[in-house]
């Protein structure tokens, strides 16, 4: 039942921060520059780490596929196996893990420790609503940050491909351009876009909820720190199976 | 200080009352007379004195809040605003200020950040515009050499004052505080005192003080109750005239009636 409640809470929340977002838009300053900043915290400081993780994963992918590709020669599908795991599958997946990991927790524990110290109480009585001041700017500064991301981490993990097909599997640039064109199409750039923008809103509205989830003492920041993570993970992974699903069907 | 003449413009007169009815505090000390009922009047001055410590921040915060207790009820400006949606009741309370316990300045930010913030927010208006128009009330604070500094690392009388600060930056219509809930130090006391003088001679709105003791408050009171062995008893300030109190005014906001 409480499982059930969670649900609805996030649901509900996530309703509220689109309304809060479009509807009387108040201090419209101060809440861009506090985008700003979980942009430059999340999109900005998070780049280098996403970018070493897709370059690693472009290295994996060339290494583990190419010597089978080789043997049955079937060098021109290097191109369909990057755009499935990279543009599709992996990549947003991979994005995702990571904002949450840097992200995700630090909004739950930032909100948490302000409730507790009570500085959300001290907003509401200023009239100042903590949804729109401090809910909304990382909303959309984590889904922006998100899609920034993924795009940043397919491009290297692209040419992280590249690099190490002409090192491993002695795949030219031609050949490996022409077969990563042909494979990718509209559709699998649509269902990457639409679970990165997914996966970013999911994130911070979780987060944002657990945060808020928080009571009087530090302990319970803890509790709901690991548990957030955990229920966006698992979300995560829902919306993934889920539009994959209706992507091959 | 600022000129607010042009807030008593007609056109731009709001009229407001504050109803505590039947408020029973969750954790009432021994003398809390259950239920308080008690209005306050348009631009009244009002110290309620006796109170706890502990119990006066409750029972501002409850009013503060605007919102109706667990038991009991909390009218600000009539029943229609209690009942106003999510963003109508925020709007209520940006008109007032609240300094008691329960207020903190907000850790991520400095001093300078946290006192224009409202400003910031509100009125869309820069932090050098801001402080540039409130000059003589940050500099009577002394804040200005604090103004970097993040709230855990000021002194805590600093930090007490930039409290009063950012809420007289709101240009508040009705404050509700407790004073002896800070540094109970005289310089701190003056200091609001001279505050508080400033707000009254300007006819700028109605003020709530509860707490222990509040004789330094005398002088500027127009109702003065002490709160004695479960009720509230009236004491006359000497030479003092109290003006007529207005229960329960409509409220009127820029000409067109709620």
């Amino acid at each position: 039942m409480s499982q059930m409640t969670t649900f609805l809470d996030t649901f509900a929340l996530f309703y509220r921060l689109l309304l809060a977002s479009l509807v009387r838009p108040v201090g419209f300053p101060v809440i861009l520059r506090e985008t700003a900043r979980q942009i430059y915290f999340t999109g900005v400081q998070g780049s280098i780490v996403v970018g070493i993780a897709a370059l690693i994963l472009g290295l994996l992918v060339i290494v583990h596929t190419t010597p089978k590709l080789i043997e049955f020669q079937g060098e021109e599908f290097i191109g369909q196996l990057l755009v499935l795991i990279v543009i599709r599958e992996v990549g947003p997946v991979l994005t995702a893990f990571f904002v949450l990991l840097r992200s995700g927790t630090a909004i739950i524990v930032e909100i948490g420790i302000m409730v507790v110290n009570q500085e959300l109480a001290a907003l509401q009585l200023m009239g100042i609503d903590p949804l729109r001041f401090l809910g909304v700017p990382r909303f959309w500064g984590i889904t922006i940050s998100m899609l920034s991301l993924y795009i940043l981490s397919s491009i290297t993990a692209l040419l992280g491909g590249f690099v190490f097909a002409q090192i491993f599997a002695e795949i030219y640039w031609q050949g490996f351009w022409l077969s990563l064109l042909n494979a990718l199409g509209w559709p699998d750039l649509i269902v990457g876009l639409a679970k990165v923008l997914l996966f970013g809103m999911m994130i911070a509205t979780v987060s944002l909820h657990y945060g808020l989830k928080a009571q009087k003492h530090l302990g319970t920041v803890v509790r709901q720190t690991s548990q957030g993570a955990v229920l966006t993970l698992l979300l995560c992974g829902a919306i993934d199976a889920f539009l994959s699903t209706v992507f091959y069907l | 200080m600022k000129n607010h003449a042009a807030r008593s413009e007609p056109a731009i007169l709001i009229q407001h009352s504050l109803v505590l009815d039947q408020v029973i505090l969750s954790e009432h000390p021994a003398n809390w007379p259950c239920p308080l009922s008690l209005a306050l009047g348009l631009k009244e001055f009002l110290l309620l004195e006796g109170l706890e410590l502990a119990a006066a921040p409750q029972l501002l915060s409850l009013a503060a809040s605007l919102q109706f207790p667990v038991r009991g009820r909390v009218w600000l400006w009539g029943l229609d605003i209690a009942r106003a949606a999510r963003d109508d009741l925020y709007q209520q309370r940006r008109r007032l200020a609240y300094l008691a316990p329960g207020q903190v300045l907000l850790h991520r930010l400095t001093l300078l950040e946290n006192i224009t913030l409202p400003g910031r927010y509100f009125q869309q208006r820069n932090m050098s515009e801001i402080i540039k128009d409130n000059s003589e009330l940050i500099e009577t604070l002394g804040l200005t050499p604090y103004f970097s500094c993040y709230p855990p690392e000021l002194p805590a009388d600093i930090y007490f004052r930039g409290l009063w600060a950012r809420a007289f930056l709101v240009e508040p219509e009705l404050i509700l505080a407790a004073p002896g809930a800070g540094p109970t130090i005289p310089e701190n006391n003056r200091l609001i005192l001279m505050l508080l003088r400033d707000y009254r001679e300007q006819q700028r709105g109605a003020v709530v003080l509860t707490g222990p003791g509040l004789e330094t408050f005398r002088s500027l009171a127009d109702r003065y109750l002490r709160l004695e062995a479960g009720g509230l008893i009236e004491i006359r300030v000497p030479g003092q005239t109290a003006p007529p109190l207005i229960p329960d005014l409509p409220l009127w906001n820029s000409g067109k009636q709620r």
